[in-house]
């Protein structure tokens, strides 16, 4: 157990503490609420908020204790994803032998990120798996259809295993946990921020044909409050205020965009949600979406500026 | 002894290979437990669908729960044959009528089966089809309900398995994947043939649950 605890320092209690009294402030809010309106359909926002407390103590044990607890946990997600987007997207039955390549490629993306070699992880997807996937599909030999596969089956590893196999890069930098907290916690908060104002003041649509809930008013009070939590939460990372302002904006904005990527995505498909995997929420990468985008650009924003 | 070595194998060992495979889903599997005799009525396209179910089925009554598979296919060796019955607890039948079969013996062994009280999972399309198409149903199961009209029978729609690991394949690929149940019905029709087409019917409903 002692063992254990040397991992946690003051700063990690801290943040672990932020956590907790945010999900307790929501759980609590939901039920005062449930209590006054019970004509208010709060339901769906009730099983949200228990799947948010799951989902944040799976993470928190999946990070606080052990790095290679935290490597297996990001291999499994990205698993999953991969997994979920295959299902919903409509390929052939001779891209399978590509696909099965994906799955290869996890446990080898994850492999470098574990031992730091940075290069090896930037380029394995982009270089060397953006030559052999449309060359499996080469050796089977079925080119009806063919172009649509060489095009969906890379893009799709980009946004389940690099997007996110930065959070393990992260992870392999000097103070990266303290990163890793930061990163994800502002993105997931960017997505319940962009929620409330909108549901608070939201008139003007953003991208009605796209998603059609989405505001401005959420899109600016959404990005203004993250940059804020950003700067609050700036003990968690080695930037200095001007760099964190400018680190949270982007990661916020770069949030936003995986969001509406995966929407877009879905609404060719005609689907609602990606799976049902969490209650409430939809499947995996309705979760994840804006953490995939926003993983690579905080990383290289970070790295840019504390080199 | 038996329901044990097969909750073993499916509660234990089965899952921990189907749930990466296919992470599958069941809907509306309280639907068991409803009644104590059941035939589940399924699309095939896949042998993932036999695991799949048989890993759902109430463990108590495991060992009753037969699924009713091609003697010609899985029986064509000793060894083949005895995996399948010991590891799936399948009932073989012969799909063809050759010159050691009569020509009712596929009926024979699966009423032999239903009178023994025993449940079983069948595909009535006879054998696999592609992924998430269906196949016209065989009337052979409509002769055995009108002839036992009290047994219940379950509509069940898998889907994506076909995907997994379709015929002809070695080598699984990993896909989401969804069982669903419906609800308890009983034979209805005139002729082998209008029961057959109620339940292809009642299965394709399933699809959009």
């Amino acid at each position: 157990m002692k063992k254990l605890c040397d991992h946690i320092d003051s700063t990690m209690l801290l943040f672990i503490g932020i956590v907790f009294s945010v999900l307790t402030f929501a759980s609590l809010l939901f039920f005062i609420l449930g209590k006054l309106k019970p004509e208010a359909k709060l339901t769906e926002l009730k099983m949200r908020c228990k799947s948010w407390w799951i989902m944040a103590l799976v993470f928190l044990i999946a990070t606080v204790f052990s790095a290679k607890i935290s490597y297996i946990a990001f291999a499994l997600l990205s698993f999953v994803a991969l997994r979920e987007l295959f299902t919903i997207l409509k390929l052939r039955q001779e891209d399978r032998s590509a696909m099965l390549l994906c799955y290869i490629a996890i446990p080898v993306q994850y492999f470098f990120t574990y031992q730091g070699y940075m290069i090896a992880s930037l380029v394995f997807i982009p270089v060397f798996m953006f030559v052999l996937l449309p060359f499996r599909l080469v050796l089977v030999g079925q080119t009806q259809g063919i172009i649509q596969s060489m095009a969906v089956i890379p893009a799709t590893l980009m946004i389940a295993l690099f997007g996110l196999s930065h959070l393990g890069l992260l992870l392999s930098i000097p103070g990266g946990r303290g990163l890793l907290f930061f990163l994800v916690f502002i993105t997931e908060m960017n997505d319940v921020f962009q929620f409330v104002w909108g549901k608070l003041l939201g008139k003007h649509k953003i991208l009605p044909k796209v998603s059609p809930n989405k505001t401005w008013e959420g899109y600016i009070g959404g990005i203004l409050t993250t940059t804020a939590l950003g700067l609050a939460l700036n003990f968690l990372t080695p930037c200095s205020t001007t760099q964190i302002l400018f680190i949270s904006f982007v990661t916020a904005n770069a949030g936003f965009i995986g969001d509406v990527i995966i929407s877009s995505v879905k609404r060719d498909l005609h689907l609602k949600d990606t799976s049902t995997a969490i209650p409430g929420h939809g499947g995996v990468l309705d979760r994840i979406d804006s953490l995939v985008v926003a993983a690579p650009v905080f990383f290289h924003l970070v790295y840019f500026f504390t080199k | 002894m038996r329901q044990l070595f097969l909750n073993i194998i499916y509660k234990g060992f089965v899952p921990f290979v189907l749930k990466p495979l296919t992470g599958v889903k069941y809907k509306h599997s309280e639907v068991l437990t409803e009644a104590k005799q059941f035939i589940i009525i399924a699309n095939h396209n896949s042998h993932i669908d036999t695991l799949a179910l048989m890993s759902v089925m109430p463990g108590h009554k495991i060992k009753e729960i037969k699924p009713v598979a091609a003697g010609d296919y899985f029986g064509a060796n000793k060894w083949t044959s005895l995996i399948t019955k010991m590891f799936v607890n399948a009932l073989l039948i012969p799909r063809c009528c050759s010159a050691k079969n009569k020509k009712n013996e596929p009926f024979r062994i699966m009423i032999k089966a239903l009178k023994r009280g025993q449940s079983l999972i069948i595909y009535p399309e006879g054998s696999r089809g592609k992924a998430n198409e269906m196949q016209e149903f065989k009337n052979g199961i409509g002769h055995i309900l009108l002839k036992y009209p009290h047994i219940a029978y379950i509509p069940t729609y898998i889907e994506n398995t076909g995907k997994v690991l379709p015929k002809d394949a070695f080598i699984p690929v990993p896909f989401n994947c969804r069982v669903v149940f419906g609800e308890l019905h009983y034979c209805k029709g005139q002729n082998a043939k209008e029961v057959v087409t109620n339940m292809y019917n009642e299965v394709c409903e399933l699809k959009a649950a």
